[in-house]
């Protein structure tokens, strides 16, 4: 009797195991996708995919995590898409290092990164830093460390010789430290990107970059798991054909920021849009 | 930046290799876990919330007490109004699954360092590097082995969680009276039997509260789990942080608290009835 309770906990993980593996044999209907929480554009696209999928029968599980994290799990042919890939210049290293992934199609064409002030500050140029360092206190807010946009500002900083330094913590840290300085009608510069709502909600504006350190516009696309278009070829035509247009896209994001519950936010988006949605369906 | 010497190369390259070559293994490993977690959160999930507040709370009453069995209700209560009942099951499952695996790697791993001056010099560095390496580094190769999910997120919990047992168990077992060991050897008793009759028993009370220790520190990575897509709590705190959400940060934290509170007092109280 006492040997029966060792054997307890190994043959329960068995049946398990068992039932999980006839789950995986039925389900291909479940779909993941990697999400970094904290990009207002990618949380608002994937709640718009999942929104629509869910609709298809399909059973959509959205996995956060952050960028390296999530094209290393595509890579182990787990996850199976991610649709907040920067390129041709943020993501560029990043992607590099994982070559089995297959690009799917481009959400939207008029990303930008860059450096961005408040609009009553009166520079418009990185060149023109320097003059007003005491102003900006020598420093630059940036967001989390290993980001592609904190290295393009490292870059920045060299290339452009600034007198100042870049701080890092988060996004979101990154984004209140800027609320708090409109407050105060205080200068203040950051590193920032669109689409993003913090535009809609505060006046920004980028400053020039004459040394295009930052690139100029870029897209943002879909990847998936090298085999998903094998395994989920409507999904891939799908995928190929979701695409955004910046009236679309700045609609979503205010709505987004708005709301408390995304996924209702997103199912009430994709119902008052119908027709784009149906023409992302298409088959043909 | 001048680098004269790079481990960092040499545990990449291992790493890589690992990963590269251990495929096999790693998926056998991460398909075990998986069904594990999802077992047993689908059965905390599918059971409904009352029977799983009253059965923590009789088992509060039993082990650790009237004041803690209300506590229990209460703050179970609490989490199941604030709608983080799911995500608290989740947490559980995680927990307990980490704990379980934390505690057949390790109780083991204590006796042999008790036993052996040898095992104990090997063992001893490499408890300390397991308790003081940054956490965040494990959720590398973590996510390179097992991908993003419920399994990198119990590896990394129990390679955190697991020193305080190994350490309590050596413990309890050198500290158990020689002249006891030597009275079960003088009626012939076997090295096994002295183990399991004589040292494990008087060493219990010790063993016991190196699992308290064990599932305290697990609840305590269960928020940076989430950074790699583990669920339950972990990501509630993380979107509260995320989305400047101060409530849901601290509603989800207080849950965290809550958890822990009731975890430790009923370990705590198995740990009183062996006096």
């Amino acid at each position: 009797m006492k040997r029966l309770k060792y054997l307890f906990f190994p043959v329960l993980m068995l049946i398990f195991t068992v039932l999980n593996s006839c789950e995986n044999i039925k389900n291909s209907k479940y779909i993941t996708i990697g999400m970094v929480d904290g990009w207002a554009e990618d949380v608002a696209m994937t709640h718009v995919a999942k929104a629509i999928l869910d609709k298809q029968g399909y059973h959509v599980i959205i996995q956060k995590a952050s960028t390296d994290m999530i094209l290393a799990s595509m890579n182990n042919e787990d996850t199976d898409l991610f649709m907040g890939v920067w390129l041709p210049y943020t993501h560029a290293k990043k992607l590099a290092k994982f070559p089995g992934l297959t690009h799917l199609g481009t959400n939207y064409d008029n990303g930008r990164i860059g450096l961005v002030v408040p609009e009553y500050v009166t520079v418009h140029s990185i060149e023109e830093l320097n003059q007003h360092k005491d102003q900006f206190r020598h420093r630059i807010i940036g967001i989390e460390k290993g980001a592609g946009l904190t290295t393009g500002t490292d870059k920045a900083i060299i290339d452009y010789k600034l007198d100042y330094k870049q701080v890092n913590s988060s996004t979101i840290a990154m984004i209140t430290e800027l609320q708090n300085a409109i407050q105060r009608k205080e200068w203040i510069v950051v590193t920032g990107w669109q689409p993003h709502w913090m535009f809609g909600k505060m006046k920004l504006k980028f400053l020039d970059d004459p040394k295009k350190i930052f690139g100029e516009a870029e897209q943002i696309k879909t990847y998936s798991r090298k085999s998903f278009a094998k395994d989920h070829s409507e999904l891939a035509k799908f995928f190929s054909k979701l695409h955004f247009d910046d009236e679309n896209m700045s609609d979503l994001l205010m709505k987004m920021e708005q709301s408390k519950n995304k996924e209702a936010t997103a199912q009430q988006w994709v119902d008052d849009h119908s027709e784009l949605v149906q023409s992302w369906l298409d088959k043909n | 930046m001048n680098k004269t010497i790079d481990i960092g190369q040499y545990v990449e390259t291992a790493i890589n290799w690992l990963t590269e070559n251990g495929k096999p293994v790693f998926d056998v490993i991460k398909h075990l876990g998986n069904s594990s977690i999802m077992g047993i959160e689908w059965v905390l999930t599918n059971t409904p919330f009352y029977v799983i507040i009253l059965f923590f709370t009789l088992l509060a009453l039993w082990k650790a007490g009237k004041g803690i069995a209300v506590v229990t209700a209460a703050g179970l209560s609490l989490i199941f109004l604030m709608g983080l009942w799911k995500e608290t099951m989740e947490t559980l499952a995680l927990i307990f699954v980490s704990t379980i695996t934390a505690l057949i790697l390790s109780i083991p791993l204590g006796i042999l360092a008790a036993k052996s001056k040898i095992a104990e010099k090997i063992i001893r560095p490499l408890l300390d590097l397991m308790q003081t390496m940054p956490a965040f580094v494990y959720l590398i190769p973590a996510v390179l082995f097992f991908s993003i999910g419920k399994v990198p997120g119990a590896f990394a919990t129990i390679i955190f969680a697991m020193p305080p047992a190994v350490r309590l168990t050596t413990l309890g077992i050198e500290a158990v009276p020689k002249d006891i060991v030597e009275a079960a050897r003088a009626f012939g008793a076997t090295n096994r039997q002295i183990l399991f009759k004589v040292e494990l028993p008087l060493a219990m009370k010790t063993i016991l509260t190196g699992i308290n220790q064990t599932i305290l520190l697990s609840l305590s990575m269960v928020v940076i789990a989430g950074m790699i897509a583990a669920g339950g709590l972990g990501e509630k705190v993380l979107e509260g942080i995320n989305n400047l959400d101060i409530g849901l940060g601290f509603e989800s934290g207080l849950s965290v608290v809550i958890l822990a509170i009731i975890l430790d007092r009923i370990t705590q109280g198995f740990v009183k009835k062996k006096q």
